[in-house]
């Protein structure tokens, strides 16, 4: 056969071949418009028609074979390749690496939400209000009457200014936002009121002169304290995403009647206090122009520092302002 | 308020749990206990007794009472008195009140041929338990009797209050037929002074309701005592006290209580009387004190004057067992109900499915139906009762737009690598001076100069926030982002309360990041869907800062509509120094939440996607450095069409191989037409189009 030999000449050297590279040369050397066996078609042209189709399709032939061994060799090539990177490469998983810094959300921002959410898929409104408020939506609606020792429970920041002869405050609750919402919205009603709220204290800490509150506020027909109770306590176990065992407490708050502290059972058996709560107290109906015989509600108020410090355990509430990058981070 | 166990323990035949245990159960049903501790053979409880139970809790016996009815045990009685009356020369006086308004009540005993002496151990101790101390026999017996049943009571000197009088008449004392004493409650005139026992001088006026001494004989007045306060050196009991008179008394509450905020004087009488008494306590009182007088022998018992305007009777309140039950979510037994509210003291009579509640005249708390509930509900224990989910109608809660957009800013400012802070709503009284600022809201008792005023914008702080954390990162280059979202305040002609938005970034590098805050506003706009904003650098005024906290050029408001709706600038570096903030630049922007929520477009609708591919053409033009380069903008616009599907600033360029004064800048031009693929001959035709029309600018060269 007069082609094997070019044909062991072309073998020869895929099989030497290394690279891709190699082998694309052997196809341009062989194979291209230039190529040996392209010459090979046209030294056959002048032939008699039988010898050039015997011989054209020896050399179609021998095209193909090569082709095909290229192919071949290319795909051994491949996988050949793969391994070595296989083998070749590999990483310390111990090396330390560097992050590219991200911007953070204030933690009392990720608690407040979480409290949102889970308030919003029990049908609760997101509410807000002033944080500069009156006397009377502060104090007197709400069944604190002036010179009423029960105000010593919240001491209050005052302004110089004030407004239609009305003393002005930096409301110490989210409570008035009760009045507020409920003089222009018919019940049944459920709300939630985020905000901050100041109190003239010392700071420590516990205490700051401003913090936040969410405060809490269901009316219906008939609202109870049993509704109170399993409402608050499905907030609890999602919250804490836990079973959480609860007590209530009797307590006084002039807002609601009856009143009480809701405290939380730690790991370590003791109780932690975490929010004040009651049924709407028939005063504060009267004070928002409705007829507290038609409707019954509970409110609650829970300290939104206190429930971060409690989930995140930070021992100091004063962390929260001192806005340290070293603090802020961590969340 | 401190109570002592033996004295509680006392009021039961049987004993008590054990102090912890106790407290534990009054926690549950009543009040909170502070503490528990060991004083001697005693314990003491620090008992949170509530505010609306103080006027029959503020005592022994109030809480004792409250014990009984949540261990069911029994009370023993007080011992009954006999008196007869022992009536001597000098007894003989008249109570009157000015105004009864200011005094509901007022009862006076009378004691003759007293022996001042020290109380007995038992009693000492009791007093020292509760943290007072014992003066002498006749002050111990009104303060106990103050702990035991909660009515404040004094004592008087009665010679001396006689012999004042003298004094001042220069006439004999002299006890003649018509012989009597006057006292008087009544209010202070301004520039009357009082040397009270705790040995200051207080300056009264006709705020202050003071216990007066009158004479017959000459007309005089004395100030003896501040009316449910406290009394007065110079009718003070001493070793060589003879006769002496005790007040009982109730005054007006709130008159007590803005005296003593006014005299920053509280005492255990104040507190007791600012939180309202039961005015058929002074019975009581005085059946106690005469008990103990007699008991420790101190002296004789005369007469017993009491002046009262109105009788205060038992209220009745009517309560279904329906709205017991509707109140708790829960079924309760009706024998329970009334067992319970017996316990407490209630005489309740029961009427079909009512109760006709009679209201011991000591619970001055109990008003309404929905108070009695919570009797029942605290004896009954709140856990109790079973949680039931709410019967309601499965509405959907409406969706607060605000506080959604709110979280879409702060989400997009963390991606856009800033920290979020929360500052003090507060600034100081530094702040105002260094910064000039005008307008503040003032707060009348500020905690202290540090926090005096309300913030008028977020930026002061977050700069503070800057200086705070540059000890802490060291020397090498850093970056700093800060926002805070919250409200500010100021004062026009009305108070303002408005939220904003403020960000700043803080590189400690010379470099100029006005661009990439500019950037970085774009984005926030783009996210909350702002469209038609721009930049205004003419006429310039701060939203919430004022102009001198800008670099004079760089600078500039934002407008949606012709409404300013934000401010982004460069920090002036004078503010910078200020601020102590040394090294570095910091840029700014600040928002009015209420404007963006207005502008922020709440329908999106999808775009089609281009079905055709983009051509792009680059093209670099040089430009006098104080061009515009919104000038070559809206030329590139204006003659591109509609085929100029988008135009982006890719470079900048001066310095080297650039003439002095020129700036080199290059855009990338893409061309696009929606309805079909563009050849580059009909791109070409645009672009030199384009070219042509920037030239005829002598100025402008498009660099080829």
């Amino acid at each position: 056969m007069e082609y094997q030999n070019l044909k062991e000449e072309i073998f020869q050297k895929i099989e030497k071949a290394n690279t891709l590279k190699d082998l694309e040369e052997i196809e341009k050397e062989y194979l291209g418009s230039k190529g040996k066996i392209r010459e090979l078609f046209s030294l056959i042209s002048k032939l008699s028609i039988e010898e050039k189709k015997e011989k054209g399709e020896l050399i179609n032939k021998l095209k193909e074979e090569v082709l095909k061994k290229i192919l071949e060799k290319k795909e051994f090539i491949h996988k050949n390749e793969i391994e070595k990177r296989i083998t070749e490469e590999k990483i310390d998983i111990t090396r330390p690496v560097k992050i590219t810094p991200k911007g953070k959300l204030h933690p009392l921002t990720l608690v407040l939400d979480e409290i949102c959410d889970i308030f919003k898929s029990l049908g609760f409104e997101i509410v807000e209000g002033p944080e500069i408020e009156t006397e009377w939506y502060n104090f007197d609606a709400l069944n604190i009457p002036k010179d009423h020792p029960a105000r010593d429970m919240w001491d209050t920041f005052w302004l110089k200014e004030k407004k239609d002869n009305q003393r002005l405050l930096l409301r110490t609750h989210t409570s008035p936002v009760q009045v507020r919402y409920l003089e222009t919205h018919n019940p049944p009603l459920r709300i939630i009121v985020p905000g901050r709220v100041f109190r003239y204290e010392a700071i420590d800490s516990s205490h700051e002169i401003n913090f936040h509150q969410v405060e809490g506020l269901m009316v219906d027909k008939k609202i109870s304290v049993a509704n109170f109770k399993a409402i608050i306590e499905a907030f609890l176990k999602r919250f804490f995403e836990k079973e959480i065992e609860i007590r209530l407490r009797p307590s006084y708050f002039p807002f609601t009647e009856p009143s009480f502290e809701i405290d939380i059972k730690r790991k370590d058996g003791k109780w932690l206090e975490i929010m004040g709560a009651g049924l709407v107290h028939p005063y504060v109906f009267k004070n928002s122009k409705l007829n507290p015989n038609d409707w019954q509600g509970f409110a609650f108020g829970m300290g939104l520092e206190r429930l971060t410090m409690i989930k995140y355990k930070i021992p100091d509430i004063r962390l929260f302002y001192e806005n340290d990058l070293r603090f802020l981070r961590q969340f | 308020m401190i109570f002592s166990y033996n004295w509680l323990q006392s009021f039961f035949e049987k004993k008590l749990p054990k102090p912890e245990k106790l407290a534990q159960i009054l926690e549950m049903r009543a009040f909170e206990v502070e503490s528990i501790e060991k004083k001697g053979k005693d314990f003491v409880l620090d008992i949170k007794v509530l505010p609306n139970r103080a006027p029959d809790c503020f005592s022994h016996f109030g809480i004792a009472k409250e014990i009984g009815a949540i261990l069911d045990l029994k009370l023993k009685p007080f011992p009954k008195i006999k008196v007869n009356p022992v009536k001597t020369k000098l007894d003989n006086f008249e109570i009157k009140i000015e105004n009864k308004e200011d005094c509901q009540r007022y009862g006076a005993l009378f004691l003759s041929n007293v022996k001042v002496k020290e109380s007995p151990k038992w009693l000492q101790e009791r007093l020292i338990s509760c943290g007072l101390q014992p003066i002498n026999n006749i002050v111990d017996v009104t303060n106990y009797v103050m702990l035991e049943i909660g009515q404040p009571c004094h004592a008087f000197d009665f010679d001396k209050i006689l012999k004042r009088d003298q004094s001042k008449s220069n006439k004999p004392l002299t006890l003649e037929k018509n012989f009597k004493k006057w006292i008087i409650v009544k209010r202070a005139k301004k520039g009357d002074k009082i040397l009270a026992l705790d040995e200051k001088k207080y300056e009264l006026d006709n705020d202050i309701l003071v216990i007066a001494a009158k004479s017959f004989e000459n007309n005089s007045e004395n100030i003896l005592a501040i009316a449910g306060i406290k009394g007065g050196k110079e009718s003070a009991i001493d070793a060589r006290t003879r006769n002496v008179l005790i007040e009982m008394a109730n005054f007006n509450p709130t008159l007590i209580r803005r005296a003593s905020q006014k005299l920053k004087l509280k005492t255990d009488a104040s507190i007791r009387f600012e939180h309202s008494l039961d005015q058929n306590l002074i019975l009581l009182a005085r059946e106690r004190i005469i008990a103990l007088i007699k008991e420790l022998k101190i002296g004789d018992v005369g007469s017993f004057v009491d002046v009262s305007f109105q009788k205060t009777l038992p209220k009745k309140i009517r309560i279904s067992f329906d709205f017991i039950r509707e109140s708790f979510g829960c079924q309760i037994k009706e024998d329970l109900v009334i067992k319970i509210l017996r316990k407490l003291d209630f005489k309740v009579k029961r009427e079909k499915n009512e109760l006709l509640v009679e209201v011991p005249t000591t619970r001055l708390d109990i008003n309404l139906p929905i108070d009695l509930v919570e009797e029942v509900g605290r004896i009954y224990g709140f856990e109790n009762i079973e949680p039931v989910f709410p019967f309601v109608n499965l509405a959907l809660a409406k969706e607060n737009e605000e506080i959604k957009l709110l979280n879409l800013i702060k989400r997009t400012l963390k991606e856009e690598k800033f920290f979020e802070v929360y500052n003090y709503s507060f600034i100081s009284k530094e702040d105002k001076e260094k910064f000039s600022l005008e307008k503040l809201i003032e707060i009348e008792n500020p905690i202290s100069s540090l926090f005096q005023y309300l913030r008028p914008n977020l930026i002061i702080n977050l700069l503070k926030n800057i200086k705070d954390n540059q000890k802490n990162i060291g020397n090498s280059n850093f970056e700093i982002r800060f926002f805070e979202t919250g409200k500010v305040f100021s004062k026009d002609k009305n108070i303002q309360e408005k939220k904003v938005v403020s960000g700043v970034i803080f590189t400690n590098k010379k470099e100029e990041l006005f661009y990439e805050l500019k950037g970085i506003v774009e984005v926030l706009l783009k996210n909350l869907f702002v469209f038609n904003t721009y930049y205004d650098d003419e006429k310039i005024s701060p939203l919430f800062t004022s102009l001198d906290f800008w670099h004079d050029k760089k600078r500039a408001i934002i407008r949606a509509d012709n409404e300013a709706i934000g401010f982004i600038g460069e920090i002036h570096p004078a503010i910078l120094k200020k601020m102590e903030i040394e090294e570095g630049r910091v840029f700014a922007f600040e928002f009015d939440f209420e404007k963006l929520f207005k502008f922020s477009q709440k329908e999106l609708e999808y775009e089609e996607l281009p079905k055709y591919s983009p051509v792009i053409r680059d093209l670099s033009i040089l430009i006098p450095q104080e061009t515009k380069l919104v000038e070559v903008l809206n030329i590139i616009e204006n003659t591109g069409k509609e085929i100029l599907y988008d135009v982006d600033l890719i470079d900048t360029y001066s310095g080297d191989n650039i003439e002095e004064g020129k700036e080199s800048v290059t855009f990338r031009l893409i061309y696009l037409d929606k309805n079909k693929q563009l050849t580059s001959e009909e791109v070409d035709k645009i672009h030199q189009k384009i070219i042509k029309e920037l030239e005829k600018n002598k100025n402008w060269k498009v660099r080829k």
